[in-house]
């Protein structure tokens, strides 16, 4: 795992994002248990308590789930996970496709663009 | 905590003194056995460097003595360690008697061996008859014995350096509540509370001559003959009890400045 | 009741007033960012609670209780210069520590003191000086305290030291226990805070949680610092 921050927001809002990103890309499996906040906090190099902030709002949003003595795991509801994974690449391609537009193409110049950079 | 604060203390004054001691014992050593050569002139040449170097040692000592404790006492209080000696769990009054007991220790074996010294550099029959010869001067005129005059000797000069100590703790104590120049006012404040310790002394024994017509005889400098070994033995042990008097006093001053704080630069 | 509260600080010297009204709560559980430009007061603060100056006015309370024995039981403070006895050697200083702290843990400081490649038997006067902090870091972060008080600990360490020292406070943070970094270098520092305290000219100006302050702000802790203070 590698975190980059960016000082201007709030840590913990960066904390949720890029976890989230780890958890439906895969990058921390579905079901597998999550390191404690402390390791959490220490890996990220960010306080403590920011990194627990940060995983009650991932649980609030069911992404993740806490055993009462084992501590935290990701979720297993792959249909959750499907959920924001096509939330995130709703948002990723309305951001991109509103980024275009500004810069003056229509629609089908940036299908086009993508096509041509998928070949 | 007392034990402890006293183990760093001694520790810390004696690294020095110790070696201070080793290097006038050695020399005091030479002395000795170049003075057993008789005849030659070299080996006299010798053994009055020798001896010179000792008596140099011997005053070094001294000297070491009082300024490592007072070092120890700035570094300590008032210098970087400081930082580290008021923030542990100690009380004051704690820190403070470390450093007084420290420095009576530390007077007391200096002289102590300092007397040690002086006996193995010089100790041979006929030196031991002049002193013997002189001590006993001093023990007939003074209705005493040889060895009280050794040990009033020796309490008079670790009584003397003792106080000289406190004066100086008390000159640094006061010169570092001051916002500036607190090194110098430290001296300043040291040397006159000294002054004031030595006013002091005369004047109480002064006064306690205006009750005893023997006392006052110490004043009266063209009354020659009257000053009799009576009563310059009751001036010795006058002069001995207001010393220590005067040690706990300013042991108990001390640790009244000592308490309200420090402002550490 | 608060682990640390000041009440009304004042500290003139002379007639120089260097702290004017600090009032200060320090709960359990925080890191906190005592940020402000150099000689605005923030080591004068550091050291009134650390009991190297006495106040000219006012009321400091640790755990409910004036400075005291007590306090010093609890409070693990680096300041900024090294207070070593620089004639002792490593062995001899952790010893010193163990003497006198009943809450020093030994075996973790030889433990750190062992990941930095330092000889046990070595004298500190012989340590290079970035050598030294972080063997005084090490010290104090090696006590289970329930207040560490940091002053400037990052003040001119290269990436790598700084690196080594926020570890090392992570590292050794717990939620029964608070730390208290002074600096004037935020960005180094600002994301392992909790709470950030602004002073300027011997005042605290603002008071508040890191994160509410960047979404209130829109800027990094650092920014809105330069842009209160202009620096």
């Amino acid at each position: 795992m590698n975190f980059v921050f960016d000082n201007d927001r709030p840590i913990y809002i960066q904390l949720v994002e890029q976890l989230q990103i780890y958890i439906i890309s895969g990058k921390i499996k579905s079901g597998e248990k999550l390191p404690s906040v402390r390791e959490l906090a220490l890996k990220t190099k960010v306080n403590p308590n920011t990194m627990q902030k940060a995983l009650v709002e991932l649980e609030d949003l069911k992404l993740i789930y806490t055993e009462r003595t084992n501590g935290k795991y990701v979720t297993k509801d792959q249909k959750l996970l499907n959920k924001f994974k096509d939330k995130y690449a709703k948002e990723k391609t309305k951001k991109y496709i509103d980024e275009m537009k500004e810069l003056g193409f229509i629609k089908n110049e940036i299908v086009e663009f993508l096509r041509e950079e998928n070949k | 905590m007392l034990g402890k604060c006293l183990k760093y203390d001694l520790k810390y004054i004696y690294k020095v003194l110790i070696v201070f001691y080793l290097l006038t014992t050695i020399f005091a050593i030479f002395t000795r056995v170049l003075f057993s050569f008789d005849n030659s002139f070299m080996f006299h040449i010798l053994a009055l460097i020798a001896s010179g170097t000792t008596i140099a040692f011997i005053i070094n000592i001294i000297i070491n003595s009082l300024l490592r404790v007072w070092v120890r006492f700035v570094k300590n209080i008032y210098g970087d360690e400081s930082y580290l000696t008021h923030t542990l769990p100690i009380s004051k009054t704690t820190i403070y008697t470390s450093k007084f007991l420290s420095s009576i220790i530390t007077m007391f074996t200096s002289i102590l061996v300092i007397i040690l010294f002086v006996f193995i550099a010089y100790y041979s029959k006929e030196n031991l008859e002049v002193l013997k010869s002189t001590l006993q001067f001093f023990a007939t005129v003074m209705n005493s014995t040889t060895i009280k005059v050794i040990l009033t000797a020796f309490l008079c000069l670790f009584l003397e350096f003792t106080t000289i100590l406190q004066a100086g703790f008390t000159g640094i104590l006061l010169g570092h509540r001051e916002n500036n120049f607190k090194m110098a006012k430290s001296i300043l404040y040291g040397f006159l509370n000294y002054l004031f310790v030595v006013a002091i002394s005369v004047l109480i024994i002064y006064i306690i001559g205006l009750f005893n017509p023997n006392i006052m005889a110490l004043f009266n400098s063209n009354i020659n003959n009257t000053l009799t070994v009576d009563i310059v033995k009751t001036a010795l042990v006058l002069g001995i009890f207001l010393y220590i008097v005067l040690i706990g006093i300013y042991y108990c001053i001390d640790v009244k400045i000592f308490k309200k704080g420090v402002n550490v630069d | 009741m608060e682990l640390l509260e000041c009440k009304n600080i004042y500290k003139n010297y002379d007639k120089k007033q260097v702290l004017k009204d600090i009032n200060l709560r320090i709960p359990r559980g925080k890191i906190i960012g005592l940020l402000g430009k150099n000689g605005m007061g923030k080591t004068t603060l550091i050291k009134l609670i650390n009991d190297l100056l006495i106040p000219t006015s006012g009321e400091i309370l640790v755990n409910g209780k004036n400075i005291g024995i007590e306090s010093k039981k609890i409070i693990s403070y680096l300041p900024e210069r090294t207070y070593l006895d620089k004639s002792m050697t490593i062995k001899q200083t952790l010893e010193y520590f163990t003497d006198f702290y009943d809450n020093f843990d030994a075996d973790k400081a030889k433990r750190l003191i062992k990941d930095l490649d330092l000889e046990i038997d070595m004298k500190i006067s012989k340590m290079s000086k970035g050598m030294q902090e972080k063997l005084q870091l090490i010290l104090v972060m090696s006590r289970n305290a329930e207040l560490y008080i940091l002053d400037e600990p990052l003040g001119g360490v290269d990436p790598a030291t700084r690196d080594y020292i926020l570890d090392t406070i992570l590292n050794n943070f717990n939620e029964d226990g608070s730390v208290i970094i002074s600096t004037h270098l935020i960005s180094d520092i600002e994301r392992i805070l909790d709470e950030v305290i602004f002073i300027d000219k011997g005042k605290i100006i603002l008071s508040s949680n890191a994160d509410k302050l960047r979404a209130k702000e829109k800027g990094s802790i650092d920014e809105i610092f330069r842009r209160m203070f202009k620096c």
